[in-house]
């Protein structure tokens, strides 16, 4: 893997402090972890909250074997299956769930859980860029747009849009670069 | 050639050989420019998943769920006043002055304090000194001047055309009578503060700056920025950070108003008001349990024993004591 993957150290959360440091580093990726799930935000949210403070709750009796992020998004994992369950819903019976519960597996969920993380690090990256090659890079990646699309829309060259990638580019190979070095 | 171009190109399938040789070469020179192009490369094609990816709304979610959080040691409250201070945190003045000083300034409502019998000073202008009382000095402005004990004021320079004051050592209270034309301003160590007409109260000590504003506006300056309080802001810290606090704490000026007053404090912050106030530390020991400890009391002639007995009563405290400080060691509330 190339992206260090932060832990919070597991006493840690036994503490409201610690607890908000792991809040803030899993809160997002776990929801957006339900929402692959449930394709429903709100429902993605509060299956999350349910989950962080159940652990809250019983920070001083969960024995941590495995580590907290496996742990989350497993708990997501589970309580989101039996949402759908319990939901009856043509969801349940379409192949999908089916296809879920064996893409989403024990064995899987921690490889799952890492690309998650990947994710959630790589929005804050491009959350980071220079407002300008980031609006282009979204467009470009996320929104699947090409560059004559890109450049018609923002009314600049399409050399322009190749030089703004190259920017996002820079900034992004700097960013691994230092994680990189920190991870030696 | 550019390499982000290049890596570019080739993130798009898109490189010519000029540009693929020239990227192999890259990668050669060091174990670090090949790993940081396959996190881009991993990268490059995790975007494709990430389509739906958002941004959900973090703070938020974490202010709904520690609303319903308890936790024994940190209170809610405890962490509101964190909060509450933290987020005012900025730096301010920075210059290269190693000396660091203590000043602390309130403004009072002159009414509200009362004059509890101080004794006052017969020197003539000049300096003033203090060593174990509280004295008091009329000023030819019709200004006063309340001087803490152990403390030392330049008033030599002082005439009715020029108010300025120099605060050398310790605390000092001023009622400042009002004349526009004419700026009465306390110079202390390299701080300058200056009013029109209105009282306020200035500290040295060691190490911080502390100005504390009870009500109107005080102008502070180091000679290169000025910085305006309003009532019931302090700025405290040393010369190169400053934190403003939004404090509105008439107990900071204990010492000449003679009272310490809390309505409904947190008892923690009361706890700073009493150790400044008797020049002794009374501190909680780390496990004592205070997110439910409030106080609603008023001191004025109790000695630092009286307090500590009525702590007792209030909260079932227990301590140890030492010559420097007084620790809760257990606690009730």
């Amino acid at each position: 893997m190339c992206i260090i993957l932060v832990i919070v150290d597991l006493v840690e959360i036994k503490s409201k402090k610690g607890f908000k440091q792991m809040f803030d580093i899993y809160y997002n990726p776990l929801c957006n972890f339900a929402y692959s799930i449930l394709r429903n935000s709100a429902k993605a949210e509060d299956i999350v909250q349910d989950v962080l403070m159940k652990i809250w709750e019983k920070r001083n009796d969960i024995e941590f074997n495995s580590n907290v992020k496996t742990y989350l998004f497993t708990s997501v994992r589970n309580k989101s299956f039996e949402y759908i369950r319990s939901e009856k819903s043509e969801r349940a019976k379409i192949s999908d769930y089916t296809l879920l519960q064996s893409r989403l597996g024990d064995d899987k969920i921690d490889k799952e859980a890492t690309i998650m993380m990947m994710k959630e690090e790589l929005n804050n990256s491009i959350r980071h860029l220079p407002p300008k090659c980031r609006d282009i890079f979204v467009l470009s990646k996320l929104q699947g747009l090409t560059y004559n699309e890109i450049a018609e829309l923002k009314n600049i060259s399409v050399k322009t849009v190749e030089t703004q990638m190259s920017i996002a580019l820079r900034n992004l190979r700097e960013k691994f670069k230092a994680k990189l070095d920190n991870e030696y | 050639m550019n390499i982000d171009s290049v890596i570019h190109n080739y993130l798009l399938s898109k490189e010519s050989k000029e540009e693929l040789r020239l990227l192999e070469s890259w990668k050669e020179e060091s174990k670090s420019n090949l790993e940081v192009l396959q996190a881009l490369e991993n990268n490059w094609n995790l975007l494709d998943e990430m389509k739906d990816y958002r941004a959900f709304d973090t703070p938020k979610a974490w202010e709904e769920l520690s609303s319903n959080m308890v936790e024994e040691k940190e209170s809610k409250v405890e962490e509101e006043i964190k909060a509450r201070k933290e987020t005012k945190v900025f730096p301010l003045w920075k210059y290269a002055i190693a000396a660091s000083v203590t000043l602390l300034v309130g403004l009072f409502v002159w009414n509200s304090v009362p004059n509890n019998g101080v004794g006052t000073a017969s020197e003539p202008v000049g300096i003033l000194t203090s060593v174990n009382d509280i004295m008091t000095k009329d000023l030819e402005d019709g200004s006063s001047v309340w001087l803490n004990k152990s403390s030392a004021l330049d008033i030599s320079k002082f005439s009715k055309s020029n108010r300025s004051i120099a605060l050398q050592a310790g605390e000092a209270f001023f009622q400042v009578e009002s004349d526009k034309e004419n700026p009465f301003s306390v110079d202390v160590s390299d701080f300058q503060i200056t009013v029109v007409g209105t009282a306020f109260n200035v500290k040295k000590a060691d190490q911080e700056v502390e100005i504390y504003v009870h009500e109107g506006v005080v102008s502070v300056s180091n000679g290169k920025r000025t910085v305006q309080l309003r009532a019931g802001d302090m700025i405290t810290g040393n010369v190169d950070n400053f934190a403003l606090f939004d404090k509105d704490n008439d107990n900071l000026v204990s010492w000449k108003s003679k009272k310490l007053v809390f309505k409904n404090t947190f008892l923690p912050e009361a706890l700073k008001d009493i150790s400044r106030h008797y020049g002794k530390s009374v501190e909680l020991s780390p496990g004592a349990a205070t997110e439910n400890c409030f106080i609603s009391t008023e001191f004025r002639s109790e000695t630092l024993e009286e307090v500590i007995e009525e702590l007792k009563v209030l909260f079932q405290i227990k301590v140890s004591e030492n010559e420097e400080r007084i620790i809760i060691t257990e606690i009730n509330c």
